[in-house]
């Protein structure tokens, strides 16, 4: 849940998380997400 | 849900918090899709759903969701057939703040996109756009696949760790824009800042007049957005409009323009 204040909320989340209930929020700038990864180095895209 | 979506969103300076409003939506929807029905309804961030009720959904589009005197709601709209596909209304109170504003948005499943499913699905996401666009006063909006915005609003960095993380982080519409999709639309505060004779010049696939707000389109279709040459017309137009209105990419530093200013929404 966004904070209403105007805060950033930042989520953490796994590799290959479905991101589909906070797209909008992310969308509107109101969540960003920070996917952390196991290695060193990231997927092919 | 598949792990993909096609997302159009419109963002409004103007209140979308009411029943009219609402039921102007639905109208519009079912009026592009009549193919498509809504069976399930609930608040945004948490997983209760209730059956969709049309009479019922407008009460819950306007019903106030926030707290400590904030006046919010995130509202969801789902259908799963014959794919899954989700609608949602977020607003605040009109007045009271001058950092957000009321969108409206649909995801699609990206397999609508694929197949011989239901036809035409690039038009009408273009066409809802523009419908959308009548329910108030446009601040911005934009169409796009989920990987052109992730590709488009990601950094990626080294943790203390050395581990490997990627920032996946979208931009406020009143203090700026992420950076051109697939579709574009500008509503008068973008226009007034780009100038409007400036936006009629970019080159682009397509370019439609919805009320006051200018469209711009950039490929055939959402997927298109990897094309070399569709990818070349979006930077082109970037740099054309610039205006310090987009993420600065070198420096990932986000634009702050503040539209509406400090006396909250207009």
């Amino acid at each position: 849940m966004p904070d209403q204040t105007g805060g950033q909320v930042r989520l953490l989340v796994t590799p290959g998380a479905d991101l589909t209930p906070v797209r909008r929020y992310i969308d509107l700038g109101l969540v960003d997400v920070r996917i952390v990864y196991p290695i060193a180095v990231l997927p092919d895209q | 849900m598949s792990a993909n979506t096609v997302m159009v969103t419109v963002n409004f300076l103007s209140s979308v918090r009411s029943k009219d409003v609402a039921a102007q939506f639905f109208e519009l929807f079912s009026s592009l899709y009549p193919e498509l029905r809504f069976e399930l309804m609930g608040e945004i961030p948490t997983s209760k759903r209730e059956r969709f009720d049309r009479l019922k959904a407008l009460e819950e589009w306007e019903r106030d969701r926030g707290s400590r005197g904030v006046a919010r709601a995130d509202y969801q709209f789902e259908g799963k057939s014959p794919l899954p596909f989700y609608a949602s209304v977020i607003w605040h109170g009109q007045g009271t703040h001058h950092t957000w504003s009321d969108s409206i948005g649909v995801q699609f499943d990206e397999r609508f996109w694929i197949g011989d499913k239901p036809k035409n699905f690039t038009d009408r996401a273009v066409q809802l756009l523009i419908g959308l666009a009548e329910l108030g006063s446009v601040l911005y909006g934009d169409g796009a696949h989920w990987s052109e915005f992730e590709e488009k609003n990601s950094i990626t960095m080294r943790l203390p760790d050395g581990r490997v993380a990627r920032e996946i982080s979208g931009v406020r519409p009143r203090k700026g824009l992420g950076d051109i999709y697939w579709a574009n639309l500008f509503g008068k505060p973008y226009i007034d800042l780009f100038g409007r004779e400036n936006l009629m010049r970019v080159e682009a696939t397509r370019m439609e007049f919805a009320r006051d707000n200018v469209l711009l389109i950039f490929g055939s279709g959402p997927f298109d957005w990897k094309r070399t040459d569709i990818r070349n017309m979006q930077e082109k137009a970037r740099l054309m409009l610039d205006r310090n209105a987009f993420v600065d990419k070198s420096t990932g530093l986000k634009p702050n323009l503040n539209i509406g200013g400090s006396s909250g929404a207009r």
